[in-house]
């Protein structure tokens, strides 16, 4: 009887000791891949949410640019004068409104946007806005299309991409967003290829915003896991002979 | 005499500036895991009188600091501490915490040769973390008051906030005066996924950031009306 013996095991293992020496590299040791702060923003179309709800049928856009590469990525530098790294997270529509609860003095208010796509670019010149000067009410002159130009090293598709805004009595409303991401293409692909399904995810930040714009993420793609596949004992033992 | 009244009320107008709606100025955006000290009822997350402490390194700098680091040369962390449970409800699966005033957070710089890494380790504190993540130098530091963390077990994501108010370190000198209360602590506390070590509880990507304020300008009366002539 052939036995259906996943590689996941060994693979699993492997992973945990990638895991346990990125441990070890700086900032790269929470597990990203690519990391991004400062200069992140998000819009919807036809319009922004008013009072954090966004009706059904918005599309979401958000435009970053990198501040950080970990492995397999470590030889690219955000820092490059000549060479400028963005992306565009696009294609995210909730198909129902905001989700707002509300308990004791803490409102939740929880959109679902679904489904889209990503891709990460290395341009020059470096032509990104400043986070301290975006162009308002995008999508405009430059917003998305400095961060969409130059070439797409690497893209994929992102589901169940939420958002989670949280305002507890006086203080501030505050935010988070997570979301799967895949890795399916780009120059850069075959670094990544054979990874499974990784998570993104990061603050939303939704207070002090330039006009026109309904949020400031800050995030992070995590290192995906190495896809599993089946195998047979006697394929197993090959690898060995 | 409408004339007068006219003024009058473009003037008032005009001494009400309208803040130009820019961007948050960034202190600093970090990246690492949070975790509980102590942790009296491990059953119980974030208990009353339990610590919640967010430990990690530095991802980016802004225009403050940017101008008077090196991360060619020297490692930046981060930690918090002194946030303890004041209150704390939970209604299903969504949890709401506020800290007590008075935590404090604070980034270090280390020198990447010579100096000591920042380990996370398993079940902090431990024999690596915090003390890798605060040795060094202190830099930059600040109260914490009006915390809150926020978590919904269901989706598996939240958020914590607080005001940071900058009072000490070296690098304080680069803050203006006028600038040194006013920022916001916050940050993402993550999914559970397989990079958190154990003993710690989430991912936390965050950032300290201000609101970018717009000066008002002042006008002499000759100017205003020369406006409207």
């Amino acid at each position: 009887m052939k036995k259906l013996i996943g590689v996941a095991v060994a693979l699993g293992l492997l992973s945990a000791g990638t895991f346990a020496t990125s441990y070890a590299a700086g900032p790269c040791g929470t597990g990203q891949i690519i990391d991004w702060d400062g200069n992140g923003f998000a819009w919807e179309t036809p319009a922004n949410p008013v009072n954090n709800v966004s009706p059904a049928g918005n599309q979401l856009t958000c435009v970053g640019l990198v501040t950080l590469f970990c492995s397999p990525f470590t030889d690219l530098d955000p820092a490059d004068p000549s060479t400028e790294y963005t992306f565009v997270l696009s294609g995210l529509s909730n198909a129902l409104a905001t989700n707002v609860q509300v308990f004791g003095t803490t409102t939740i208010w929880t959109t679902n946007y679904g489904s889209g796509v990503f891709s990460v670019y290395a341009g020059s010149p470096r032509n990104a806005p400043s986070e301290l000067a975006m162009p308002i009410n995008p999508p405009n002159a430059t917003v998305p299309a400095n961060y969409q130009d130059g070439t797409a090293i690497l893209s994929g598709t992102l589901a169940n991409f939420s958002v989670q805004i949280t305002k507890t009595g006086s203080n501030p409303a505050n935010g988070s967003f997570r979301s799967d991401y895949e890795f399916t293409g780009g120059t850069l692909f075959s670094r990544v290829s054979g990874t499974g399904t990784g998570l993104l995810s990061g603050l939303w930040s939704v207070n002090s915003l330039p006009t026109g714009y309904s949020a400031h993420p800050d995030g992070k793609f995590d290192n995906p896991p190495t896809a599993t596949r089946g195998s047979t004992w006697g394929m197993i033992k090959q690898l060995y002979r | 005499m409408k004339r007068k009244a006219l003024l009058l009320i473009f003037t008032a107008v005009m001494a009400f500036a309208v803040p130009a709606r820019a961007a948050d100025i960034l202190l600093f955006a970090f990246t690492g895991f949070d975790y509980q000290d102590p942790n009296t009822n491990a059953a119980t997350y974030l208990d009353l009188g339990e610590g919640y402490h967010t430990i990690g390194f530095v991802t980016s700098f802004g225009p403050d600091l940017t101008p008077y680091v090196d991360e060619s040369v020297n490692e930046y962390t981060m930690f918090t501490q002194g946030l303890t449970v004041s209150a704390r409800a939970q209604f299903g699966t969504f949890l709401v915490v506020n800290f007590a005033n008075g935590g404090r957070g604070r980034y270090y710089q280390d020198a990447i040769s010579g100096g000591t890494h920042g380990t996370y380790g398993t079940n902090p504190p431990n024999a690596t973390a915090p003390s890798t993540f605060t040795d060094g130098s202190m830099r930059l530091g600040g109260s914490i008051d009006n915390g809150v963390l926020t978590y919904d077990f269901s989706l598996g994501q939240g958020n914590f906030n607080g005001d940071m108010t900058l009072d000490e370190g070296p690098d304080l000198i680069y803050i203006p005066t006028g600038r040194r209360a006013g920022w916001t602590f916050h940050g993402l506390a993550g999914a559970p996924n397989p990079t958190i070590p154990t003993g710690y509880d989430h991912q936390v990507q965050g950032e300290c950031q201000i609101p970018d304020s717009t000066p008002t300008s002042h006008k002499t009366w000759g100017a205003l009306k020369s406006l409207y002539r």
